[in-house]
């Protein structure tokens, strides 16, 4: 049946991230911008309430999806909607802190999907450990972004390890990771049937960060460079084994973490939105011009009004795609109109919303002046607009393949 | 819970309408847009129980909810937008009876529902920049006298009732404004001009005139100085109407092109290979989705309770889906999109005149806007009659 309406749990998981966003998160963001780091006290605490970046599997002893891959009545999975839920209210706290946040981050995914059972307990388990740790996913090269199968940085085997060789660039959390997801090919030729996911720990010889990012926003939030140098990774830290990528699946595993991460980044993105919306309500309301509040002015209600709905249409297309992925319902089209759509409302509203409130809305220690240049990224990682515009096409027009 | 999946019974009537709309609705258009809904077409809208769908089950009707009504109507506006409106014969007239409520308003929509009537709301007026309608009621003995022009009436020559709103103490606006039951071919109701319109012609318009019209002391149908309150209530369910037919022609424009796209040919491939029409259809398909989730929400919420701020939400968001569709269509379809052998130019005239109708485009985003910023949703800017252009307060 058609319900809008959360659920208890979904609604307790909305709320309390919402007050950790509110009191934990907000104070520190101006700071965090700023200093380009995260407080170690923050870090702390974020340990101690159990919150992770990416969820760690029960049979790992970890919290499992979100707040558990517990069932509805009807038996269906609730993690991605509960993820989707936390990520909107996290993100509206600050889109730069939930990056930091320690967990499997965007690495997760991929050791869920494709890693053996040994796997996931050696590189997922660590997270259920007491210290702060992280994970990563490095699959973006100089020369690959976009364009996956183009992917440059080689794996060849020797013996029992490989060696790999390559750049990885825009690695989120990349130097504090204890672990990366390193996507490299073992045949140029087979394009994306030649590419392998190897779990590269941190501290393993000719593996190294190269230079980390300065950036227009999401300035708090670890984006780095990794070197791999003769690196030396035993057959055991491929994901999945040889096996996985001998069947058809292989590689097209891996793409299918988007089917759930893509929501995910989307709904951070409506996050965004909402919260500099939200500011733009109170400014209008309190803000006189020629003897009434801005909010009076009818162009300031058509901003306003814009915003709202394309936020709120925003918000349930990232529902209907994270509901299909419970429901396991093939969603990549769903998954990708959420996110397309999120990331160019957030994109819009936020200017905006700098509009609406003119020069308070560009100055620096301002939030809206930080969020305006944190969003933009949000159609761009990820897959870009265009990507995911792409994946639209082929899934609406017959014999579609490429362009 | 947050699920997204229709339900057997729902899903039932979405499927029952939509064949109807793909097989009988679609292939007449053009001579429904001419000359209204062919009497077969009624007939089968009639027997798919589909008029009073929405009523309650003692006024005859089927008892459904706003979620019904909504999928209904975006299933046969993805026939074509025009038919819906031509065979939907209680129109807004009958959303503001059910609005108003009382026994005058039942036993008009139980008659319309047993006599095959249409009704017509007459509300608006060629007058701009002022507050009070020009129409005006007055108490004479027993009962009132309508006298005036009512202009922009849609069915406003033939209905067999007329919901007419005048106003009765001049210099309060609506404030000082009631609604009338009138019934068709009573003596001092007349039609006037006709107005041909841009779009959605399969229901003409014309000017209403009313020439001391007399009329009994219980056909007025809104309790003095709630008018207001009415009209907020009778938006809200209109737009939500409006909304899911917008949802429908936003639909119908996509898929129209996109079929296109796949067969016509430019260079040597498929138009629809080309990354600039390819995305502009991947644009198309998000948009109708969004609508159509805001939709449902609405009506989903306006079944549990006023849902003012939602159905306008709704409403303005729909109309941007329908016109950028309507209009991306035509322009995907080229100069094949110009011209009446495509329903596609059709669609793009009656996109830009469904965003006149009811609670317009502007008039949707300031009510939004208010509900947000948490001013009167009842004040009388808010409503796009009497005069076209809400004033600035
Ligand atoms: C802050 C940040 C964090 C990131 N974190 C990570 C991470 O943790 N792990 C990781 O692997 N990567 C990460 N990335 C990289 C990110 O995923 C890539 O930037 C993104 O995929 C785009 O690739 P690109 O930058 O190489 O752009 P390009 O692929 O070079 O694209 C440039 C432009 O061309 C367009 N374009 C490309 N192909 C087509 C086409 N076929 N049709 C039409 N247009 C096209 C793109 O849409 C874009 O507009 C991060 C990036 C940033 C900025």
């Amino acid at each position: 049946m058609i319900d809008f309406s959360y659920s208890e749990l979904q609604d307790n998981v909305r709320q309390m991230v919402h007050w950790f966003a509110e009191n934990e998160v907000r104070p520190i963001a101006l700071a965090a911008d700023r200093t380009h780091r995260i407080p170690d006290e923050f870090i702390r605490k974020v340990k101690e309430i159990g919150l992770s970046m990416g969820p760690v599997p029960k049979e790992v002893g970890g919290e499992g999806g979100g707040a558990g891959e517990k069932k509805d009545k009807k038996g269906t999975r609730q993690n991605n909607r509960l993820s989707v839920i936390g990520a909107e209210e996290m993100a509206w706290g600050d889109p730069a802190v939930i990056l930091c946040l320690p967990g499997p981050g965007l690495g997760g995914p991929p050791v869920n999907i494709m890693g053996t059972k040994e796997q996931k307990e050696r590189f997922l388990g660590i997270f259920t450990r007491p210290e702060p740790l992280w994970g990563a996913y490095g699959l973006t090269e100089p020369g690959a972004g976009s364009d996956v199968a183009g992917i440059r940085t080689t794996a060849v085997k020797d013996g029992d390890h490989y060696l790999l060789n390559g750049t990885k660039c825009f690695i989120t959390n990349g130097a504090r990771a204890s672990w990366v997801v390193v996507f490299a090919t073992v045949d140029r030729s087979k394009g994306r049937a030649g590419h392998r996911a190897f779990m590269v720990e941190k501290g393993t010889p000719g593996f190294s960060v190269g230079k980390l990012e300065e950036k227009m926003g999401l300035r708090a939030s670890e984006t780095a460079e990794l070197v791999l140098d003769n690196v030396r990774v035993h057959q055991d830290n491929l994901l999945g084994g040889e096996a996985y990528y001998e069947g058809k699946e292989g590689f097209m595993g891996a793409m299918k973490t988007f089917d759930s991460t893509r929501p995910m980044v989307a709904a951070m993105a409506v996050g965004i939105a909402r919260a500099a919306y939200e500011r733009a309500v109170e400014f209008a309301k309190e803000h006189f011009e020629l003897g009434r509040p801005i909010g009076r002015y009818h162009y300031v209600q058509e901003l306003l009004a814009r915003s709202k709905r394309r936020i709120d249409a925003s918000r349930l297309l990232v529902y209907r795609a994270a509901w299909m992925a419970d429901a396991e319902l093939p969603n990549a089209k769903e998954a990708s109109m959420s996110k397309a759509y999120a990331a160019r409302t957030a994109v819009e509203v936020l200017s905006d919303v700098v509009q609406v409130m003119g020069a308070a809305g560009v100055v620096h220690d301002h939030f809206v002046e930080k969020w305006f240049r944190d969003i933009k990224v949000y159609d761009i990682f990820e897959g870009t607009g265009e990507i995911q515009r792409i994946v639209i096409s082929k899934r609406i027009l017959k014999d579609l393949k490429s362009f | 819970m947050l699920s997204f999946e229709l339900g057997e019974d729902l899903t039932q009537i979405q499927a029952t309408v939509r064949d109807f709309a793909q097989r009988e609705i679609r292939p007449a258009l053009r001579k429904t847009e001419r000359s209204g809904a062919s009497k077969a077409l009624a007939e089968r809208y009639e027997e798919l129980g589909l008029f009073g769908l929405d009523w309650p089950a003692d006024l005859g009707g089927q008892g459904m909810g706003a979620l019904a009504r909504v999928i209904v109507e975006e299933e046969l506006s993805l026939g074509d937008v025009g038919t819906a409106f031509a065979l939907d014969r209680g129109g807004a007239a009958a959303v503001f009876l059910k609005a108003a409520g009382g026994e005058r308003a039942s036993s008009a929509l139980s008659e319309l529902l047993r006599n095959k009537g249409s009704a017509a709301l007459a509300m608006a007026e060629d007058v701009k920049a002022q507050d009070d309608f020009r129409t005006t009621a007055r108490k004479v003995g027993g009962g009132w006298e309508l006298s005036g022009k009512k202009s922009f009436v849609l069915n406003g020559a033939e209905a067999s009732q007329y919901v007419v709103l005048a106003q009765v103490e001049q210099g309060k606006g609506l404030a000082g404004a009631g609604a009338f039951l009138v019934q068709g071919g009573s003596a001092g109701l007349a039609p006037g001009k006709a107005l041909i319109t841009l779009g959605l012609q399969a229901v003409p318009m014309c000017e209403v005139l009313l020439e001391r019209l007399s009329l009994p002391s219980s056909a007025r149908l809104d309790e003095p100085g709630k008018l207001q309150g009415l009209l907020r209530s009778f938006y809200d369910a209109l737009s939500l109407v409006t909304a899911a037919r917008a949802v429908g022609l936003a639909g119908a424009s996509f898929e129209y092109a996109r079929a296109y796209a796949e067969e016509r040919q430019a260079f040597g491939k498929p138009i629809g290979h080309f990354q600039a029409i390819a995305f502009l259809l991947a644009d198309m398909a998000t948009a109708v989705d969004a609508a159509r989730w805001l939709l449902w929400k609405a009506a989903w919420a306006s079944e549990r309770g006023a849902a003012t701020a939602e159905a306008a939400e709704a409403q303005a968001q729909a109309l941007e889906a329908a016109f950028f569709c309507a209009n991306s269509a035509v322009q995907i379809l080229g100069g094949a999109g110009y011209v009446q052998d495509h329903p596609v130019e059709k669609w793009m005239r009656d996109a830009k005149t469904l965003s006149l109708y009811g609670l317009h485009a502007q008039a949707a985003h300031a009510t939004l806007a208010a509900a947000e910023l948490g001013q009167e949703l009842s004040a009388a800017e808010l409503f796009p009659i009497p005069s076209l252009h809400p004033a600035i307060s």
